[in-house]
């Protein structure tokens, strides 16, 4: 046995070296800050290293689990991630269906390279875009709400807005990729259903209630499933680049605050011990959503 | 041929017809508004509002970012870090996907599942962080080379595309006697195009848009990237950069700060917008490979 798998290994050398440099980069940059979830529970010295510094147990953990701020993060972060579940999770559903209805290809065509453009874009730019659309004085939006009589409003330097402002932008930003799954979705569906509906007499409504959405529901219920994992999580691109100073409240989530709490105030170990967490939880909840749909669709994801 | 709501159908395919429109128009406008904005006399376009067409055109702000040092040198940068990381990204991705996809590979799901764990679970910001600066990979330009020089769902995507190639290409190289290295660059390459143009395309994009690593780990001005640059001049309000830039324009009065912001947003996201609707039909097909069998 033990010769035949040396021979194996022999004769396909090449070919495992063809694994070695991913092999080399997964083990680097993934599985040895893998080995950092240490500094959690350590008081982590950058000169000490990791095996260097001293333990400090679930210190930081405690820390972290008593400091308002911390708690400020998580209900942002749960607000915002709600909020994009509520709003953003049935949005591509609709826009596929909708673009699906439309008879003229040339249409489809345009809308979706259309819809798909923010998703290229970098967070960068968009938000320097809204910026610029909600600006007091020179926004477009502002000057739209003084058309009807409202007064304008100083977007982002109030914390009540954020996280409609987020939740917009970030959905309009994504809308037309997430459509992508969907629409593919509904075009698997067999036309043979479709035009024997057609010959009952059904008209186009009726047929997307019948046979277009129970035929979507296993893509949709799989989507929805796989979302869960990203609750404990906010794009840290988008929040990060529309934060700023004024509205921090409201604008702080997790992910942000490890990061301006670990790199830029250098308290490393504590940051660790709240990206560890989050790690955690956000795992559990994609692990778990994974067995979910093992049992009740019919696709097996992994 | 469809009975009865015939009348309702054609109001509610306008309506329809007119929302998709209308979202058409909320996403382009904001692009439509900064463009606008870079063909527009700096000074004019801050006494008036600019709506959909530029306020007394003018190519000054262009000419002020293209022929800014900094700027440029941003521009290089990025430009630098797409083309050999996208290049460096495809070999080493593509050749573990290669691997991964032959079912004869000895301990092959061991290996698959040590490539696709760190999809689902990582260290978190602070540890990554740790690991890069132990490296020296700080103020180095490999720092926005390697860490993304293997992407696990741009892997699975490959292996899928690989594994649905027919076997007789295989087949007939082997008896030839070509080895592993001759078939992945003389047959299966070749025979990819659909999906080294959408991982090109996922990768190019990623690295083009690139902004965290180089604010986490860079300091030295000659190696910012575009994006990080905007963002510090835009999002962070950093006022030196931005005075470092204005002060290198000639007495040109017209070209304001705002102005180059605006062309400075459209010189970074006008590569992107010109090529991904060509490689549309591509990426499409290999997302959703990627979605149902990975």
């Amino acid at each position: 046995m033990k010769r035949s798998l040396l021979q194996t290994v022999r004769n396909q050398k090449l070919l495992l070296l063809f694994l070695v440099p991913g092999l080399i980069a997964v083990i680097v940059f993934n599985y040895f800050p893998m080995v950092g979830i240490l500094m959690a529970f350590e008081d982590y010295q950058p000169k000490l290293g990791f095996f260097g510094s001293p333990l400090a147990g679930l210190t930081h953990f405690e820390t972290f689990l008593t400091d308002a701020k911390f708690y400020r993060a998580v209900r942002n972060t749960l607000a915002i991630s709600i909020l994009y579940l509520l709003f953003g999770f049935p949005a591509p559903i609709i826009l596929a269906l909708m673009i699906d209805s439309v008879n003229r290809n040339s249409f489809k065509r345009v809308t979706q390279t259309i819809t798909y453009l923010p998703h290229f874009v970098s967070w960068v730019v968009v938000a320097s875009l809204v910026y610029r659309l909600l600006d007091l004085e020179y926004g477009a939006v502002n000057k739209l709400i003084e058309l009807i009589g409202i007064e304008p409003r100083p977007f982002f330097r109030q914390p009540q807005s954020f996280w409609a402002i987020l939740t917009t932008t970030w959905i309009l930003k994504e809308v037309g990729w997430g459509s992508i799954i969907y629409l593919a979705a509904i075009s698997a569906i067999d036309p043979e259903q479709h035009s024997a509906a057609m010959i009952d007499g059904a008209g186009e409504f009726r047929r997307l209630l019948h046979i277009t959405l129970p035929g979507i529901t296993p893509t949709i219920i799989l989507m929805l499933i796989l979302s869960l994992g990203t609750l404990v999580k906010v794009n840290f691109d988008a929040a990060f680049n529309l934060q700023n100073a004024l509205i921090l409240e409201t604008a702080e989530v997790i992910d942000t605050y490890v990061y301006r709490t670990g790199v830029r105030l250098g308290r490393y170990s504590y940051a660790a011990a709240i990206g560890f967490v989050q790690s955690v939880i956000s795992f559990a909840l994609v692990y778990g959503g994974i067995r979910l749909s093992r049992r009740y669709s019919d696709y097996a994801i992994i | 041929m469809t009975a009865g709501l015939k009348g309702v159908g054609g109001v509610g395919k306008g309506v329809v017809v007119a929302l998709l429109g209308l979202l058409c128009l909320i996403t382009l406008y904001p692009f439509v508004y900064i463009l606008m904005y870079s063909f527009s006399s700096g000074s004019a376009a801050a006494a008036r509002t600019v709506t959909v067409y530029p306020i007394e055109p003018t190519l000054d702000n262009f000419r002020a970012v293209f022929t800014n040092p900094t700027i440029m040198n941003s521009f290089l940068i990025s430009v630098s870090r797409t083309v050999v990381g996208a290049a460096s990204h495809l070999v080493v991705t593509g050749l573990v996907a290669y691997a991964l996809s032959k079912r004869y590979l000895i301990f092959r799901q061991v290996f698959v599942l040590i490539f696709i764990v760190p999809m689902y679970f990582h260290g978190g910001l602070l540890p990554f962080y740790v690991v890069i600066l132990k490296l020296n990979l700080n103020n180095n330009f490999l720092v926005y080379i390697l860490p993304m020089i293997f992407v696990p769902f741009n892997m699975l995507i490959m292996k899928v595309f690989f594994q649905q190639l027919p076997e007789e290409l295989e087949e007939s190289a082997v008896i030839d006697g070509a080895n592993h290295v001759a078939i992945f660059v003389r047959i299966v390459l070749p025979s990819s195009t659909p999906i080294i143009a959408t991982v090109l395309l996922f990768i190019g994009v990623d690295q083009w848009n690139a902004w965290f690593d180089a604010l986490l780990f860079v300091t030295k001005a000659h190696l910012m990237p575009l994006q990080t640059l905007l963002y510090r001049i835009i999002l962070e309000y950093q006022a030196n950069t931005l005075e470092k830039i204005m002060r290198m324009m000639q007495s040109d009065s017209s070209v304001t700060s705002e102005a180059i912001k605006a062309a400075s947003l459209i010189v970074v996201t006008a590569p992107i917008l010109c090529s991904y609707p060509f490689l549309q039909r591509y990426f499409v097909k290999g997302l959703l490979i990627g979605a149902i069998k990975g």
